[in-house]
């Protein structure tokens, strides 16, 4: 299966700047990624357009560089994080599964999906926990910790306002979701001593 | 169905399963928990901070089948939260995460249709949260559940709330959904246009329509003749594109108003469910203001652009308009009204992408080019308004604020200068469809331009015929203009009608071939696809207009016997009006009328804005109306006797009512009254917002509702007295008023200055919850656009009726800011005419429009006379084949008549001032409150007005000094000082001009007087059979040839000023009375500008005055105190919310205590 990475990709390399004929042929050819391939040719066009419209002063010539390196920085993280969802350990698991996963760790819903979105520090996941998880899932261990490692996302499916940009927001340790909870205090105390 | 309607079905049957047959209503949480849990859904709290609500209120996670919430609010609060999630788990797709402002079940269901929210909170999943709020709110208390707790058990808001552990907003809310608009239809109600009832299947396509929704390849331009399904179409387009693998997130479906896009996310929800929401669907307006939150710093720092509408950006410009320094736009003493003639010109120009600085150049020009005086004076008035218009767009900037017309002009600005942005928009919007193509003005050409690129993947529909919105510079000619806007596009035609019968549709191809915009268009060939009604339009011609609204009145009497019912019947008049008339017409011959009319004017409305008035004003004045409530029956002159103790005893009204037992003299009637109304208004706090206060009024405190809901025998009256109500909270609702004072003055104010501007004019329409009222729906042809009835009558086709009088603006653009049109024929035509030729056009349209509402009976009618005005036939008559209308037996009704009686005792004073009589003449309401009862008004003066109190000041100590020579000039300004300090506008922003203004004034009447003697005077009496009148000029002199000169002054300029009112009657009267024909000259001296005025009536034009004044003396003494309305001055009366209300009682003539206390 082609992966979002290929995808974008292959848009890198056959457009010199993306536009809506082009677009639209991605976007028939791979229509499950249509939103990150909209989102990702408007950052393009923004990014680097936008820098061809800013004045030419001598200050602002200056600052065109780091303005394409930032460009390429955005790229490559957009990137990343598409290639980490594409790799999503949690995707295509019904709830009830989930739930049974859950119960088979002795964790709770909420910390599953702070885990699902990323938004746990990778580090401070106790080995044993990824451990069952991986196995739960039937995945590779780096597979896991590639999701964890990637920036935490919003959940699956939101459309925010077009007023609030979307905000991958911090991450917080596993103590702290641990104690943020709905475990039973035993739970909670068996999981943060470990 | 309406969309609402289906969202509140599902509430109510997942309310059915969550009681489980429990009798009793459990607390809110408890349905949610058990909802939820049926569901299979955890409900988690979570700290308000945790990262899985990342700053989101409640977050709907299906993919773990969890509600997580902020875990910190209350109980009530948390289980409308809850509600709200399980509203999107029930109605849509996906994962949500709702913001506080998303999540609020106390929510109106209908936005108001006035000010900025015509703009804002319509997007699609905007109206998603809509949909999760009205779930939320009839889960946790269904409408009919309200009801009777209401109305059976007499429960009141706050005890429901607190039994039910809810929030009071909600519950009140739902009281005012359930209470105040009707039942809904048991049967689907009527298609709203669009011949939407036909073809059955949403995607069932006749040859015409397929061929347009399949379209590929090219830019379309789809010309949809009335009732051809071009709604249908349209959605079927979206549908074929998302059906074919099209991103619908691509997909930018624009329109021109939220109720079409409304109906078309709705109706592609109906076949796409889970695409419809990410569709972009909505105004221009908003997707203008979309792309300036998303890309326009300048305007929008923190993506949030604050929105003005006419009435804000007139009091942001109205204080400034003295220092501008303007000639012929001066208007000061009412400077809303110029301002709002200059801001439509600004507006207009926006229309065509002109900016201040080109609008300068533009007037420039024309002054170079003038000719003659006129064409100097046009260059000049087009200066000024260029002047303006550049403080107004350099203070909106300033106040980080755009208006109306910004929202089009600066996106397209934008878009047309950055690339970034125009390619931006380009890759997110690859498919822009857009509705009603003819409403396109310049600016939203250019916008669409901009946004469609080549247009590859444009698709419009519309009509060039139904081209109704040219004042705000839409032009059906943009339909002739696509081809060259969008090389290589393609034109087809909807063929087949789907509302009309044969004969209505034979009169609509009829009169469309002689259009003007027909000559640039596809010919209107239509087939009918009812076919044959054996119902031809006909003509009904009367002898006046009385028996006109008879003659309606009868014909829908008769069709309603035939089986049409009221409902589906519809009067269409040209002028909101001729609307009116109609209305009260109708009313009067028993004809139940779907009609609102203007809602400030409604007596329901009248009295909640009096309360308002009552809670923030100390004086009370609005106790003459809310004592006259069912409620209170206080009589009148216990309302003077509260009043008195209210300014005896120096406290508020308020604070008056919590101390009754220390006034004396109330009956015991008045003191019943009162006390009942402190306890409705006890707590009550002026700080709260006017929606809360009247809430808790009405849901919660005393009986208005409970009466008008039980007394009411349901007669559409009374049902639109509620809906009057439901549309007024739903407007306080929303209303953001800023200005001054407490939040209810705030509101008065921004009311008067709605009504004095007519921008109120949207809130006229009736809400969707009551347009299925078993009434006749009376509307303008305007209104009518997009909706369908059985049978149309259209009155009043006469030649001023239909096509209407054109009347240039007050404000006409400079030459060369309109594109010229076209074709050969207007190619030469300058501005005016341009904008004539405009008029006329439209008035073709709208007859065009009007005609092709009606789908089997079609009605026209014409009365050959106006009161003794004769009128002739409509010019459009002509143009059709008409039947002569058989009369039906029609009894003509006199219209009734407003004496506003007041039962008066005691003795009328045996002299009058004249001065009094021109009040009087004025307005012999405002007379009776101000001048009679001495009630305490409100009006906020204006710094103009202010400044000419002061200059009233010093003219009248100068009446009262002795004979000789004209004081010196040092003493007349020291007593300007006076005055000033005592009524001018002292700390005003602007008082150092205004000061100018007065000392101005001031040397003009210092230097009028220079070496005039001035000589003793006293009021002079006129003998009149009713009683004795007085008038009293400001000054007297001698003059060399002996006689004497009697001088009135008016502060301002003379402008079209004409001296032959009463008054001056009264005074040439009396003047020869006392010195003689010839002894004497009366003279009035307008101040600002100097110049004076010769009064010399004839004899027979004086006796005429003095006959005037006479049956004034009668009516005061006979209790005559009629209103007068009129739609400047009403606005701006101090008595404009009570009126013209009076309790029960006699009013006692007390003259002592009478004064105009509220002027």
């Amino acid at each position: 299966m082609t992966s979002l990475q290929d995808v974008l990709q292959e848009l890198v390399a056959t457009v010199d700047r993306p536009d809506e004929v082009a677009l639209e042929d991605f976007v028939g050819r791979y229509p499950q990624f249509a939103a990150e391939l909209t989102d990702f040719a408007v950052e393009w066009v923004l990014q680097e357009t936008l820098e061809e419209e800013e004045p030419a002063d001598a200050a602002d010539a200056s600052a065109v560089p780091e303005a394409m390196a930032h460009f390429r920085e955005t790229l490559r993280e957009t990137l990343a994080e598409r290639q980490a969802s594409t790799a999503d350990p949690f995707a295509d698991r019904s709830p009830a599964e989930l739930a049974r996963i859950a119960g088979a760790l002795s964790i709770d819903k909420t910390i599953l999906a702070k885990l699902r979105d990323r938004k746990i520090v990778a580090e401070t996941v106790p080995d044993t926990l990824l451990e069952g998880l991986c196995g739960e899932l039937a995945i590779q261990p780096q597979v896991m910790a590639a999701h964890l490692a990637a920036p935490a996302r919003l959940h699956a499916g939101v459309s925010f306002k077009a007023a609030a940009p979307p905000r991958s927001g911090p991450k917080e340790t596993f103590a702290e979701a641990v104690r943020r909870s709905t475990l039973a205090a035993e739970d909670k105390s068996r999981w943060l001593a470990d | 169905m309406d969309a609402l309607e289906l969202v509140r079905r599902r509430a109510r049957a997942s309310h059915a399963q969550a009681l489980g047959g429990a009798r009793e209503l459990p607390a809110g949480w408890r349905l949610v928990e058990a909802r939820a849990c049926q569901r299979g859904y955890d409900l988690i709290p979570l700290q308000p901070d945790d990262v899985l609500l990342a700053g989101a209120e409640a977050v709907l996670d299906r993919g773990i089948e969890a509600i997580f919430y902020n875990g910190q609010v209350e109980e009530d609060a948390a289980a409308a939260l809850i509600a709200h999630e399980l509203g999107h788990l029930e109605l849509h797709e996906g994962t949500t995460a709702c913001a506080a402002d998303d999540v609020d079940a106390s929510s109106s269901d209908e936005p108001t249709p006035a000010g900025v929210h015509r703009v804002e909170s319509y997007s699609a999943r905007e109206r998603q949260e809509l949909q999760a709020n009205v779930y939320a709110r009839e889960l946790l208390l269904p409408r009919d559940t309200t009801r009777r707790l209401f109305l059976d058990e007499a429960q009141r808001a706050s005890m429901i709330a607190s039994r039910l552990r809810l929030p009071i907003d909600l519950v009140r809310q739902q009281l005012c959904e359930s209470l105040l608009t009707p039942a809904p239809p048991a049967a689907p109600p009527e298609a709203t246009g669009d011949g939407a009832d036909v073809p059955a299947s949403a995607l069932s396509l006749d040859p015409s329509q397929r061929a347009a929704a399949e379209h590929t390849g090219s830019p379309l331009l789809l010309e949809a003749g009335p009732g051809t399904g071009k709604t249908r179409t349209l959605v079927a387009r979206i549908v074929r594109l998302i059906e074919s693998g099209v991103d619908p997130v691509s997909i930018l479906a624009l329109t021109f108003s939220n109720k079409a896009a409304r109906e078309i996310t709705d109706r592609v929800a109906d076949v796409l469910p889970r695409q419809a929401p990410v569709i972009w669907t909505g105004t221009f307006h908003s997707f203008g203001l979309e792309i300036l939150r998303k890309h326009h710093p300048r305007v929008s720092a923190e993506g949030e652009v604050r929105i003005l509408d006419r009435s804000d950006a007139i009091e942001l410009l109205e204080e400034m308009l003295p220092v501008l320094g303007l000639k012929h736009h001066q208007n000061l003493y009412e400077p809303a009204l110029q301002l709002k003639e200059m801001l439509a010109a600004i507006s207009r120009a926006k229309d065509e992408m002109t900016g201040p600085e080109e609008y300068q150049t533009l007037a420039r020009a024309m002054q170079a080019a003038a000719r003659d005086h006129e064409a100097q004076e046009r260059a000049e008035k087009a200066l000024e308004v260029a002047k303006v218009y550049d403080v107004y767009q350099r203070t909106l900037a300033l106040k980080e604020a755009v208006d109306f017309g910004d929202l089009i002009m600066k996106p397209t600005l934008l878009l047309e200068s950055s690339a970034a942005v125009r390619d931006a928009v380009r890759l997110r919007h690859r498919h822009v469809l857009v509705d009603e193509y003819q409403d396109v003005n310049r600016a939203s050409a250019r916008l669409l331009e901009a946004i469609a690129g080549d247009g590859e993947r444009l698709w419009v529909v519309g009509d060039s015929r139904q081209s109704i919105y040219r004042f705000r510079g839409a032009s059906g000619s943009n339909i002739a203009l696509f081809a060259e806007d969008f090389p290589g596009a393609e034109r087809m035609a909807l063929g087949v009608n789907y509302r009309s019968s044969a004969e209505v549709v034979e009169a609509l191809e009829g009169f469309a071939r002689d259009m003007s915009v027909s000559r640039r268009g596809l010919p209107l060939e239509l087939e009918s696809h009812l076919g044959p009604a054996g119902s031809a339009p006909d003509l009904r011609v009367t002898a006046d207009r009385p028996t006109e609204i008879a003659a309606v009145a009868a014909r829908i009497r008769r069709l309603c016997e035939l089986g049409v019912p009221l409902s589906e019947q519809a009067v269409l008049c040209r002028s909101n009006a001729r609307v009116h008339a109609f209305s009260r017409g109708l009313e009067e011959h028993g004809v139940p009328v779907l009609h609102l009319g203007s809602l400030f004017e409604r007596d329901e409305v009248r009295d909640m804005l009096s309360l308002l008035w009552l809670i923030a004003d100390r004086r009370g004045g609005a106790l003459m109306r809310v004592a006259a409530f069912e409620s209170y029956a206080v009589p009148l002159e216990d309302v003077r006797v509260f009043l008195r103790a209210v300014r005896e005893l120096e406290i508020s009204a308020l604070e008056a009512l919590d101390r009754l037992d220390e006034i004396e003299g109330l009956s015991s009637a008045g003191a019943l009254g009162l006390a009942v109304l402190a306890r409705d208004l006890a707590d009550v706090d002026p700080r709260e917002t006017p929606w809360q206060i009247l809430a808790r009024y009405l849901f919660d405190r005393g009986s208005y509702l409970s009466r008008l809901l039980q007394s009411e025998t349901r007669q559409t009256d009374s049902r639109m007295q509620c809906v009057a109500l439901y549309q007024f909270l739903n407007f306080i609702r929303h209303a953001r008023p800023g200005g001054r004072g407490y939040p209810p003055t705030r509101l008065l104010n921004k009311v008067r200055r709605l009504v004095l501007l007519a921008e109120e004019r949207d809130l006229r329409q009736i809400p969707a919850t009551a347009l299925h009222l078993d009434a006749v729906k009376l509307m303008t042809i305007h209104g009518s656009k997009g909706l369908e009835f059985e049978a149309v009558h259209l009155p009043a086709m006469t030649t001023t009726g239909l096509p209407s009088n054109f009347r240039p603006p007050r404000c006409p653009p400079p030459a060369g800011m309109i594109e010229q049109a076209d074709d050969a024929a207007s190619a030469a035509l300058d501005a005016e005419d341009l904008v004539r030729a405009s008029h006329d056009a439209e008035e073709e349209c709208l007859f065009f429009v009007a005609l092709s509402r009606g789908k089997t009976h079609l009605h026209l009618y014409r009365s050959r006379r106006t009161g003794a005005v004769r009128r002739n036939p409509s010019i459009f008559l002509s143009r059709l084949r008409l039947g002569k209308a058989e009369p039906e037996k029609a009894e003509a009704f006199a219209p009734s008549t407003d004496d506003g009686l007041v039962p008066i005792v005691g003795e009328p004073p045996d002299t009058r001032p004249g001065r009094d009589l021109a009040a009087y003449e004025q307005c012999p309401r405002r007379y009776f409150y101000g001048r009679l009862f001495g009630l305490p008004g409100t009006w906020r003066d204006s710094a103009f007005v202010r400044t000419h109190r002061a200059i009233y000041g010093v003219l009248d100590w100068l009446k009262e000094q002795p004979p000789g020579d004209f004081p010196a000039a040092e003493l007349v300004r020291e007593q300007l000082d006076a005055a000033w300090k005592d009524a001018g506008p002292v700390k005003h922003a602007f008082e150092p001009h205004y000061r100018r203004l007065a000392d101005t004034i001031v040397d003009h009447l210092i230097e009028s007087h220079a070496d005039l003697p001035l000589e003793q005077g006293e009021p002079l009496p006129i003998e009149l059979p009713s009683g004795t009148v007085t008038v009293e000029p400001d000054l007297w002199a001698g003059l060399p040839d002996g006689k004497i000169l009697l001088r009135v002054f008016r502060t301002g300029r003379k402008g079209s000023f004409r001296a032959d009112d009463m008054i001056y009657g009264l005074y040439e009267a009396a003047s020869r009375l006392r010195y003689g024909a010839g002894g004497s000259e009366l003279e009035v001296l307008h101040l600002t500008d100097r110049r004076r005025t010769r009064v010399a009536m004839s004899v027979e034009r004086i006796m005429s005055r003095c006959e005037k004044a006479d049956r004034y003396l009668g009516d005061l003494a006979a209790g005559r105190f009629p209103t007068k309305p009129d739609q400047v001055r009403c606005p701006r009366c101090p008595y404009f919310f009570v009126c013209p209300t009076v309790p029960e009682g006699v009013f006692e003539l007390k003259p002592d205590e009478s004064e105009e206390a509220g002027s």
